[in-house]
């Protein structure tokens, strides 16, 4: 959108500067000290082995501590540690049933093992697959359940639980963002079949790039751990691992950075009318990582959330829809079933700039910026809806 | 070479080496990895495009002779992009060596081996096996013939300075897995001079809005890290001094099994782009043993020989291996197979 004012010193949707000239990013980019990571970097090239060594082991260890489960198999991918899970269903079972709220790669875990996701809806309090709509949907083709676990609620999990049982289905759950949450006083990891969570960079544990698995189940864990190999190579390497190890070895102050922000962030929401964080689940046993920040755009806000986010990355703040637009929507899914909580849902919420390249001041800014928007909101809106108009 | 009479270890003779001898992953230098880190952890940029990656998609073209090189996670993930990005289904016609990696790869993206000459093939693979350059002369006319993508199984292949005709056709495959002579612990490439596949590849291999050039239909995380590009760039610089090293053993090894019966190179071995593998036919008839009874009893004389499809046996190579290390390999091998009856029996039946 071009400039729509002669006023430099305006917001910047209305062609004033960029409150931030660098982006301020979504996602939890943290690095832990570079010293250490030299250190470890140096015995892996002493070692002689940048793949299938040491560091992965340790990892996959640490990491099934941190869960509390007997097995963690460390994988290139979340997305490839779901592919694996997902291939095991017989070839005639090639249904894969999964909410449409969601990340927007699920689908394709689905094709990639060769099966057809099934959209179906979500409970509007957990956000998560609801329970009666999935048992409308299993049949005899559905050869897994995916539910995803969010980090405002890990979603119905025994009940879930209950209905894949009872029809032998396995309950494989996406819990890339709800790490640390807990599900009846029991920290997440070792629920449905298995569980799959992201080493990505953006993620809570920064491994550049990278995924695990994690089960109770010691069968399913030898499976796993074999199809790192074949059919396709999905092993972590060493240096991956490396950085994982250091970046979970600090997350008690990665976690504190977090909640020092979602604190800021919470004196701003309360100032401003109609923007309201979504809350993370207190429970016992959960680590709250306060990682994500998302709110809720609703009235009195004066804008929709879309324009919301347009705003806000006319101020270099590299907002995004959070689980938007909904999956079933994809033009490319020829089955588009109704899913009414899912649309309304997916008009609602947005992701603030959050992780280790935003301070608290970015945040104070940024809590001023959007009292502005709220007091010229009407004025706002109209220019931006007439510009969309023309 | 040894002297006659000596006893192979695994009849009671010393072993030839005494600790184990294989083959070495070669690592990049340590002083430009280093100095790669550091600038990564003063951007803080790790994943997700960034400037290492666009730096080695365009180092690769230019070391390949290429117009597009799209980096990715691994070459197992390189062959599931370059299938979809051209979409074949069904038969995959094969030239050369096929191994069983990327045979797996072609399978999960739904292509099933065949051979170049059966009918009805939806796309056909040319592998370059141990870096050694396959004729390329029919299985490129047959694909031009019907139409149909021609990928190249370059995952053994890598090599500099771009030789023409080597990596040529629709789409090539390159691996930086630690058995590779550019290693990277995990890593892959796709190479194509056509713009619209490479549009196709960058938007396969990630699920972001602002990285979607193209219309696909599946998409995957299979996206190459900021450390994995830095391991990669930093092992491209003096690949041609690796290779030359490379080579040079190499020769060594083929001057030494010359006098031994039914082990042999793999045929024109010496025209492999990168001299990073040391392939050796076994041939039972001549020789008495099968490879995997060979690989056995050299194991007992410490050196570890890796098995490969057909009978072949790969021999320690790469850094770490001298030309002193390879008389002494080769003159295991000799007394091995001047005692081939009793070292068949010792190590009983091996498959």
């Amino acid at each position: 959108m071009g400039s729509m004012s002669a006023h430099n010193d305006d917001i910047g949707i209305l062609g004033g500067e960029p409150l931030f000239a660098a982006a301020r990013p979504i996602g939890q980019l943290s690095a832990p000290p570079y010293g250490e990571f030299l250190t470890k970097l140096r015995h892996i090239f002493e070692a002689g082995r940048l793949s299938d060594g040491a560091s992965v082991v340790e990892l996959e260890e640490r990491l099934a501590a941190f869960h509390g489960v007997p097995h963690c198999i460390a994988m290139a991918s979340a997305a490839l540690g779901i592919t694996a899970l997902l291939r095991r269903a017989g070839t005639d079972r090639t249904e894969v049933i999964m909410p449409a709220f969601t990340y927007r790669g699920l689908p394709h875990f689905a094709r990639q093992a060769h099966r057809q996701p099934v959209f179906c809806d979500v409970d509007e309090g957990t956000h998560g697959l609801d329970p009666a709509a999935v048992e409308a949907a299993l049949g005899a083709r559905t050869g897994a359940v995916l539910a995803v676990a969010n980090f405002n609620d890990p979603g119905a999990i025994h009940e879930l639980t209950a209905l894949a049982g009872r029809r032998g289905v396995p309950l494989i759950i996406d819990s890339v963002n709800a790490v640390g949450s807990a599900y009846g006083g029991r920290r997440l990891g070792g629920f449905g079949d298995a569980e799959a969570y992201s080493l990505h960079a953006t993620k809570l544990v920064n491994g550049f790039e990278g995924g695990y698995v994690t089960t109770r189940d010691a069968a399913l864990a030898r499976e796993l751990r074999a199809s790192r190999n074949a059919p396709v190579n999905a092993r972590l390497s060493e240096v991956h691992a490396a950085m994982a190890l250091l970046s979970l070895a600090h997350l008690d102050e990665t976690v504190a950075r977090n909640r020092e922000r979602y604190d800021a962030y919470r004196a701003v929401c309360a100032r401003l009318g109609g923007l309201a964080l979504l809350p993370y689940r207190e429970s016992p046993g959960a680590l709250c990582t306060y990682q994500l920040v998302v709110v809720e755009v609703r009235p009195p806000w004066p804008l929709t959330r879309d324009e919301t986010v347009r705003v806000l990355q006319a101020e270099g703040a590299a907002v995004l829809p959070y689980y938007s637009p909904p999956l079933h929507r994809n033009p490319d899914e020829t089955a588009a079933p109704a899913l009414p909580v899912t649309d309304k849902l997916a008009q609602r919420y947005l992701h603030l700039p959050a992780g280790d390249h935003v301070s608290v001041a970015d945040i104070e800014r940024l809590g001023e910026r959007l009292e502005l928007v709220q007091r010229r909101g009407s004025e706002i809106a109209s220019r931006l809806r007439e510009a969309q108009a023309t | 070479m040894s002297a006659a009479g000596n006893l192979p270890a695994v009849l009671g003779g010393e072993p030839a080496f005494v600790r184990p001898i294989a083959s070495a992953q070669r690592l990049p230098r340590w002083d430009r990895v280093r100095e790669a880190f550091a600038a990564i952890f003063e951007r803080r940029y790790f994943a997700n495009n960034g400037p290492l990656v666009r730096r080695l998609d365009a180092a690769l073209a230019a070391a390949c002779g290429v117009e597009h090189a799209v980096c990715v996670a691994n070459e197992s993930v390189a062959w599931l992009a370059a299938v979809e990005a051209f979409e074949p289904q069904g038969a995959i016609g094969v030239e050369g060596r096929l191994g069983p990696a990327t045979a797996d790869a072609l399978r999960a993206a739904g292509l099933e081996p065949v051979s170049r000459e059966a009918s009805g093939v939806q796309a056909y693979v040319a592998v370059h096996a141990f870096g050694i350059p396959c004729d390329m002369s029919h299985v490129r006319a047959a694909a031009a013939q019907r139409g149909v993508p021609l990928f190249v199984d370059a995952t053994q292949a890598m090599h500099a300075p771009a030789l023409p005709g080597v990596l040529n056709g629709d789409a090539v495959i390159l691996s930086f897995s630690q058995a590779t002579v550019l290693n990277a612990g995990e890593g892959g490439a796709v190479l194509t001079n056509s713009a619209r596949i490479a549009a196709r590849l960058r938007t396969i291999r990630n699920f972001s809005a602002a990285q979607t050039f193209a219309h696909v239909r599946v998409r995957q995380n299979a996206k190459m890290s900021e450390a994995q590009a830095a391991l990669v760039l930093a092992g491209l610089d003096d690949l041609p001094e690796v290779i030359a090293a490379s080579r040079a053993v190499l020769c060594a090894y083929d001057a030494a099994l010359q006098p031994l019966k039914g082990i042999a190179l793999v045929t024109a071995s010496a025209q492999s782009v990168n001299a990073h593998y040391v392939p050796v036919e076994v041939r039972r008839d001549e020789c008495g043993l099968t490879a995997a009874e060979l690989a056995t009893a050299l194991q007992r004389e410490n050196v570890l020989a890796e098995r490969a499809d057909g009978g072949v046996l790969l021999l320690p190579s790469g850094a770490g291996i001298a030309e002193h290390d390879v008389f002494d390999i080769c003159g295991a091998l000799e007394r091995i197979l001047q005692h081939a009856a009793p070292v068949q029996a010792a190590v009983g039946d091996v498959r």
